[in-house]
């Protein structure tokens, strides 16, 4: 609002050079030969006054944009916040579908194209629209013909530009989209530059990034073309040779009726050629209108991902027992689950075991509410795990999955995630308990080590980190998968040393590959196509031909080869 | 930039800067016109309608010769970006392993979009309105001398000063960017990690409010308006200087004028052309200004088309004779004071199968990719056939060299293509060949979509015991006279393990092996192990039962494995 007002002022101020170009000429040419003792000071006075306006009108003007400057970064970083607050309620799965390379752009790009037209467009536009009005009201005010005849080619000029923008919003929305394309292709170039190194065509660039790439280039020309071609026609029209052609020759004109002076046509040729640089900052801002507005699309669209709702009532869960009754879950048209119930009771082990695809780790997951199942419940302590809040339900369920999922950050902070108040020993014993301690302790910065910087963990020193973090967090249901036991066979029995520590005295749900590492569960739960199909302890179902057939098949490479296996 | 851009880019400015020039000639033609109307004679030999022609022949050319030229540097500018992306692009494949940080995507992806862009931009608008406006203002001050001494000599002698203060204030105005792009760069990286971690982070209940991200955002703040006050200054400096040069003008010509040195309507004019004349100005600040938001992107291209490439020959320099291996004497390490190897020695006979084992860190997968060249061996050498791998090209090399990684990667493209990427040519039996035996085809066959499944980004669609078939698959599609091996730790289950054998034992019919072994099995399967110990040195090497019967490293190592593996969790 102040900075509106400021460049009011500002441009209000931009006529008052003119008005005393005109006093001066007529000073000037009203007497011939040297001018009077009273028209000298005259004179001095009105260039005191220029001087004035001028600097006042720079004054102002750096006041506005200082202003909304300032605004701006505000609204970036408001924006900014509001999407990562949005895409920490979206649903896991779709951060597996959408690239990273997508929602960096949309946080990072997108937002500053939008908070540029919000923030900054108004004093923009309220400048590109105030100065080239006042000049003109003041150029009416001196003479109404010459008026005209200085915004002669103006209909003419917004006309062209009206038509390069026709049909814009959709061109630039899919040239955005291919810009996208690039940008995600890039990510991938980099993170699987090995695979490009010893597969691709050497020393090009993978094939999905050069098309995007030259996909891009394509839609970009076709976007830029006829823009360039009318835009600089249409930039022919304002230029300043062609306006001082029509402008003096038509103030000749109307001279030479005897209606107009000499300074008065000078005037309005000079503000003639002025108004368009004036005018063109406004069609620029409708240039970036346009860009702007596909980024809110593309924004829309990530804040439109559905979202796991947080109930306005949240209730609190009483006891850790988990109830799954008849949850249905699918993805697309898989149908993951179908109908499952289960009951983990507190301090117990379940072990999900069944082949590849059968919904062991989309079970596990709906249970940390990674997503809500499609119908059924899942009860945590008797509430539906819609009525609690993540607050509460993340205190209660912590999971080490096979990707460790560790941070850019110290090795510390990497376990204190969970719990950022830990004080350095309790970090310490739970590596301890982890297996890990040593190793961190043998690092030059120990804890402060940051990861990427100062060192590089192998896969099980990863895990072991990813195992401390979850026994600092020390929830008391865990959700694991088994086959993080035999992530890196380095250091396969510290790894197991540690696992077994994790579980001690927790609710534990297991996803497991090797039916002999879990015969000792409380109960095991075989599933198929996304169905319990056996349920019990190992004696209890050793009869069932499902289980039979799963622990034939971990037989089958001897008895010190059961496979690894994942999801 | 490539030639024929270059081209484009030099006619369009030359062209610019012609119709800056009818520009400054266009507002010279003011003065005399001027006078020639007030007085209805002729100044300086033409009538007023005389001096009309003369500005609309101007007009014409300066807006013919300004319209070619927004439209070839505007080609220039788009083939400089569609150029910049391939030499990324391209230079990204070439560039050393080590050169890649974990913030490298995110970095490389700004770069490619909303960089080029910009910098594209720049080539096309700033650089012509600079040559346009400075080439007006040039001619401007030469037709100011025609009118009079006195401020001919004043604008003379003043644009360098403002071109000094235009200079600094540039400087000024370019602070803002830099330090905002470095902010930006961990934003970026940081983001792409919020999506990547999602899963642990909620858990840690640190999703909406995790603490670095948010440190990344208000430093990206703070550091913006650091920036920006840099940015302010220079503004007010540049806007000071060129309305003060403008006053000083106008004073100067009214003090002249009401002094008779100069006729009365000279002084009206110039004082108008002066109002004129700041514009002028502020349109070449701006454009300054506009260039150098982008010098920051710039460097960082540079530093990226710059950056070392291992050095390659044109040309092998010999013909390796076989597919043998053979490392001599190879030491090599990441950083200086840690080395990974210190003089390993290894041979490979062709068709022979080698499986490495050793502790963690004793630099196994190492050895592999210096057979693959990923980097370059500190001392001795890595030899195929006899020829060193610094000696042979990119081409030779790959040509024969082919691996199966630990961390498989999959681009988001149909399974299918991720699959012929090793081979490109391969026909539709070769792929289904290699797909049984990789268990890819059950995979293909789960699959609603088959072969036409996207992959999703690194293959996340798919899981970790699929994109290892995946990748398998490939390296058996390629057919390379040497594949090494970095075996699946955890990633595949009791039924894919017998797809691994067996495409392991195809592949050792065929091919030199060179495996980085985890599992039992595929270990005795070799015909040589090698036992790497924790110094990064051979410590034992031979047979499997020769190396159970000598009771040292590997010994230990078979009897811990055989423990592991037997783990039961409860």
């Amino acid at each position: 609002m102040l900075a509106q007002a400021f460049t009011v002022l500002s441009a209000l101020l931009s006529f008052a050079p003119y008005l005393a170009l005109v006093w001066l000429g007529d000073l000037f040419l009203a007497g011939e030969g040297p001018l009077a003792q009273a028209d000298a000071s005259k004179v001095h006075e009105i260039a005191l006054l220029l001087v004035m306006t001028f600097l006042s009108q720079l004054f102002f003007r750096a006041l506005a944009l200082i202003i909304t400057h300032f605004a701006d970064m505000k609204l970036r970083y408001v924006i900014r916040k509001g999407i990562v607050e949005r895409l920490s309620h979206a649903p896991l799965a779709w951060f597996s579908a959408t690239e990273s390379g997508k929602v960096r752009s949309a946080v990072q790009d997108d937002t500053k194209t939008v908070h540029t037209v919000i923030a900054h467009g108004p004093v923009d536009r309220l400048n590109g629209v105030l100065q080239p009005m006042v000049l003109l009201a003041f150029m009416l005010w001196v003479n109404w013909r010459l008026a005209l005849i200085g915004i002669a080619t103006i209909p003419l000029y917004f006309l062209l530009q009206t038509l390069s923008m026709k049909d814009m919003g959709p061109k630039t929305a899919e040239m955005n989209g291919h810009l996208a394309r690039v940008s995600s292709t890039m990510v991938e170039l980099v993170s699987g530059i090995k695979v490009v190194k010893a597969f691709g065509k050497t020393g090009e660039a993978h094939r999905n990034y050069a098309d995007a790439a030259s996909a891009f280039s394509k839609s970009y020309w076709d976007w830029c073309a006829p823009l360039i071609g009318l835009c600089s026609i249409a930039g022919e029209l304002i230029s300043s040779p062609l306006l001082l052609l029509i402008n003096l020759c038509g103030g000749a004109i109307v001279m030479g009726a005897g209606l107009a002076s000499l300074p008065q046509v000078l005037a309005c040729s000079l503000i003639a050629i002025v108004l368009p640089t004036a005018i063109s900052a406004v069609a620029n801002s409708t240039w970036s209108y346009q860009m702007a507005g596909a980024a809110a699309v593309r924004l829309c669209g990530i804040l439109d991902t559905p979202s796991i709702s947080e109930s306005e009532t949240p209730m609190k869960p009483d006891g850790v027992v988990i109830e799954v009754s008849d949850v249905s879950y699918s993805y697309g048209d898989t149908q993951a689950l179908r109908g499952v119930s289960l009951v983990l009771n507190p301090g117990t082990m379940t072990a999900l075991i069944g082949p590849s695809g059968s919904g062991k780790t989309t079970l596990a997951t709906l249970i940390a509410r990674f997503d809500d199942p499609e119908s059924g419940s899942i009860r945590l302590g008797g509430v539906d795990l819609r009525d609690i809040s993540s607050r509460d339900l993340y205190s209660s369920i912590s999971f080490v999955l096979q990707d460790p999922m560790l941070i850019n950050a110290s090795i510390g902070r990497n376990i204190s995630l969970a719990k950022p108040e830990a004080s350095l020993e309790e970090i310490r014993e739970a590596a301890r308990t982890a297996q890990i301690d040593d190793f961190i302790m043998s690092l030059p910065k120990g804890y402060d080590s940051v990861l990427g910087t100062d060192c590089s963990l192998s896969g099980g020193e990863s895990q072991r980190v990813s195992i401390a973090r979850a026994l600092l967090a020390d929830a008391p249901i865990l959700i694991m998968d088994e086959a993080t036991a035999f992530a890196d066979p380095d250091s396969e029995l510290e790894i197991q040393k540690a696992l077994n520590a994790l579980v001690e005295g927790r609710t534990v749900l297991a996803i497991a590959h090797r039916p002999n590492a879990v015969l000792g569960a409380d109960q095991i739960a075989v599933l198929e196509e996304g169905r319990v199909v056996a349920l019990g302890t190992h004696t209890e179902i050793q009869d069932n031909e499902h289980y039979q057939a799963l622990l034939k098949q971990g037989g089958l490479c001897g008895s010190e080869e059961e496979g690894d296996a994942d999801e | 930039m490539v030639e024929s851009d270059r081209r484009q880019h030099r006619l369009g400015t030359l062209l610019y800067a012609l119709s800056g020039v009818m520009c400054g000639i266009g507002l010279a033609i003011m003065m005399p016109a001027a006078m020639a109307l007030q007085s209805g004679d002729s100044q300086w030999g033409l009538t007023f309608w005389g001096w009309a022609v003369a500005l609309a022949s101007v007009a014409v050319v300066g807006s013919t010769a300004s319209f070619f030229g927004t439209k070839l540097s505007y080609a220039a500018g788009l083939g400089f970006m569609r150029n910049m992306q391939v030499v990324i692009g391209n230079k990204v494949s070439r560039l050393p392993l080590g050169w890649f940080k974990a913030d490298s995507a995110g970095r490389l992806s700004r770069m490619v979009t909303q960089e080029m862009i910009s910098t594209g931009q720049a080539a096309a608008l700033y650089v012509g309105q600079l040559i346009k406006n400075a080439a007006a203002a040039i001619v401007f001050c030469a037709a100011v001398w025609l009118w009079s001494w006195q401020i001919g000599i004043m604008l003379t002698l003043s644009i360098p000063i403002l071109f000094l203060l235009l200079r600094a204030s540039q400087a000024w105005v370019g602070k803002g960017p830099g330090l905002e792009d470095s902010a930006e760069r961990d934003i970026a990286a940081r983001i792409v990690e919020f999506a990547r971690c999602q899963g642990a982070l909620r858990a840690c209940r640190a999703g909406a409010d995790y603490a670095e991200l948010e440190d990344s955002f208000v430093e990206g703040r703070k550091r913006s308006v650091r920036g920006l006050w840099w940015s302010a200054l220079g503004e007010i400096l540049s806007g000071a200087s060129v309305q003060m040069l403008v006053v000083s003008m106008i004073i100067a010509v009214s003090y002249l004028g009401a002094s008779g040195s100069i006729g009365a309507l000279e002084t009206v004019v110039m004082i108008g052309v002066a109002l004129r004349f700041t514009t002028l100005l502020n349109e070449i600040a701006s454009a300054l200004f506009g260039m150098e938001d982008r010098r920051a992107m710039l460097d960082g291209m540079d530093e990226v088309v710059e950056a070392a490439e291992l050095p390659v020959v044109d040309a092998s320099k010999a013909c390796p004779t076989d597919a043998s291996v053979r490392m001599g004497e190879v030491r090599f390490s990441y950083v200086k004071e840690k080395p990974i190897l210190r003089g390993v020695d290894l041979d490979v006979p062709e068709g022979s199968m080698v499986a490495i084992v050793g502790p963690s860190g004793c630099g196994k997968t190492t050895m592999l990719k210096l057979i693959a060249r990923f980097y370059d061996v500190d001392d001795g050498a890595v030899r195929i056939g006899g020829v060193d791998v610094r000696d042979m090209t990119t081409e030779d090399l790959f040509a024969r060299v082919s691996f199966v990684f630990q961390d498989v990667y999959l681009f988001n493209d149909t399974l299918r293509n991720n699959v012929l990427m090793a081979n490109p040519d391969a026909s539709e039996e070769q792929l289904r060949a290699v797909a049984d035996l990789a268990g890819v085809t059950e995979v293909v066959e789960r699959l609603p979509e088959g072969w036409e499944t996207l992959c999703g980004e690194g293959g996340r669609s798919l899981s970790g015991g699929e994109r290892q078939r995946v990748s398998i698959a490939r390296a058996l599609l390629k057919q390379a006279p040497i594949v090494l091996l970095d075996e699946a730790t955890s990633a595949l289950d009791a039924e894919n393990e017998k797809n691994v054998v067996r495409s392991i034992e195809t592949l050792k019919r065929g091919s030199t092996l060179i495996v980085v072994a985890h599992k039992l099995e595929t270990v005795r399967m070799a015909d040589k192990i090698v036992v790497m110990d924790s110094s990064g040195k051979v410590a034992e090497m031979g047979t499997h039962d020769e190396l159970i019967d000598l009771e040292g490293e590997y010994k230990d190592f078979w009897d811990k494995r055989t423990a592991g593996s037997q783990w039961q969790l409860a």
